[in-house]
């Protein structure tokens, strides 16, 4: 018999809670709500995100707070979850700064920076629900979108 | 059409030099679309297919350009290469009160597979329909009982049980407004392929 009882009893539930604190920033990094998917891919891209930077494959996710960016042979293209598809040619980056399809609760934007290169859009559903949630900036001025097909060139 | 003055047409130049550049496309059902480019200089409206803005700098107005087919096809070579396919919905419909599908869907089936086959990294969402017979919670169970069925399916050829999802809505997103309560067209799966 332990001659402690109390304290046998208390330490899991510490424990635990040590263990929560601890799991909830690196969980939600590592398992940020999937807001697109890579789909196609040729040569050198890469997603940076919160952690280190990662290699992009086919099937790879992207969360808000991305960025994504292609090598000189680099070209890729991605499906978000209100089907929007956007696509990137070589030596361009992009942020995906906020994307967020909650049509239950009636939340949307889609807020994108591209730093260089050269984009295909088409905008999907957050653009007919919601026009003013979505824009891309770039530096040279702002994009808003009506619920269409675009093409986007920034010299860097 | 208005003329352009000198020091437009120099601004028009200095823009081109610059290589920042957008484009609208034409929709493929020809739907009327528009992009508004804004910045410190002023804002422009693209709303006509193949329309294109050249933008100097964040102080410098948004000017037309024209571009032609060929240019763009150059420039964006990659960008329209790589786009994905788009998303598609499909639709499979039932017997009544059944997870059997139609003769007529179960015919289509292979050709659903074969699409979802040849997209890359595809994502499918699965979602179950009900006509109005039955009670909510029945059709509700009903639904899920036929978006899984069709997961199954889907399942069989390969894409990966986290890349599904499947949900129903029982008889509350009819397909067909107001419906009679049995109307076949709304006993279905509605499958969505990303």
């Amino acid at each position: 018999m332990s001659p402690f009882p109390r304290y046998r009893s208390i330490l899991p539930l510490a424990g635990f809670a040590v263990a929560l604190v601890l799991a909830a920033p690196f969980g939600m990094a590592e398992e940020g709500l999937r807001v697109g998917t890579i789909k196609t891919l040729r040569g050198e891209a890469r997603v940076l995100g919160s952690g280190a930077a990662r290699a992009a494959a086919i099937g790879g996710a992207v969360h808000q707070d991305d960025t994504i960016e292609t090598g000189k042979d680099g070209a890729l293209g991605l499906t978000f979850i209100d089907d929007t598809t956007l696509s990137l040619g070589p030596n361009s980056r992009i942020r995906l700064s906020k994307v967020v399809f909650d049509p239950d609760k009636g939340n949307f934007a889609f807020l994108a920076d591209i730093a260089r290169g050269t984009f295909m859009f088409v905008s999907g559903a957050i653009a007919k629900l919601a026009p003013q949630s979505e824009k891309i900036t770039t530096p040279v001025g702002t994009i808003g979108i009506r619920g269409t097909r675009f093409l986007v060139r920034i010299d860097e | 059409m208005k003329r352009l003055r000198p020091l437009a047409l120099a601004a028009l130049l200095a823009a081109c030099a610059s290589g920042n550049e957008i484009v609208l496309l034409p929709n493929p059902d020809g739907s009327p679309s528009a992009v508004v480019v804004s910045n410190a200089g002023g804002t422009a409206v693209l709303d006509r297919p193949n329309a294109a803005l050249a933008v100097a700098r964040q102080s410098s107005a948004p000017e037309p350009v024209t571009l032609s087919e060929a240019e763009i096809q150059r420039r964006w070579a990659d960008a329209i290469a790589y786009q994905p396919p788009r998303p598609v919905t499909l639709i499979l419909y039932f017997v009544l009160d059944t997870t059997e599908l139609t003769p007529a869907s179960k015919a289509m089936l292979p050709q659903v597979l074969d699409l979802i086959r040849q997209r890359p990294a595809p994502e499918v969402a699965i979602i179950g329909h009900t006509d109005r017979s039955g009670d909510r919670r029945y059709n509700e169970e009903l639904g899920l009982r036929r978006a899984e069925a069709v997961r199954r399916q889907i399942e069989a050829i390969g894409v990966p049980p986290d890349l599904i999802t499947v949900t129903s809505q029982g008889a509350g997103n009819p397909l067909v407004v107001p419906s009679r309560p049995y109307e076949p067209r709304n006993r279905r799966v509605e499958i969505t392929v990303r």
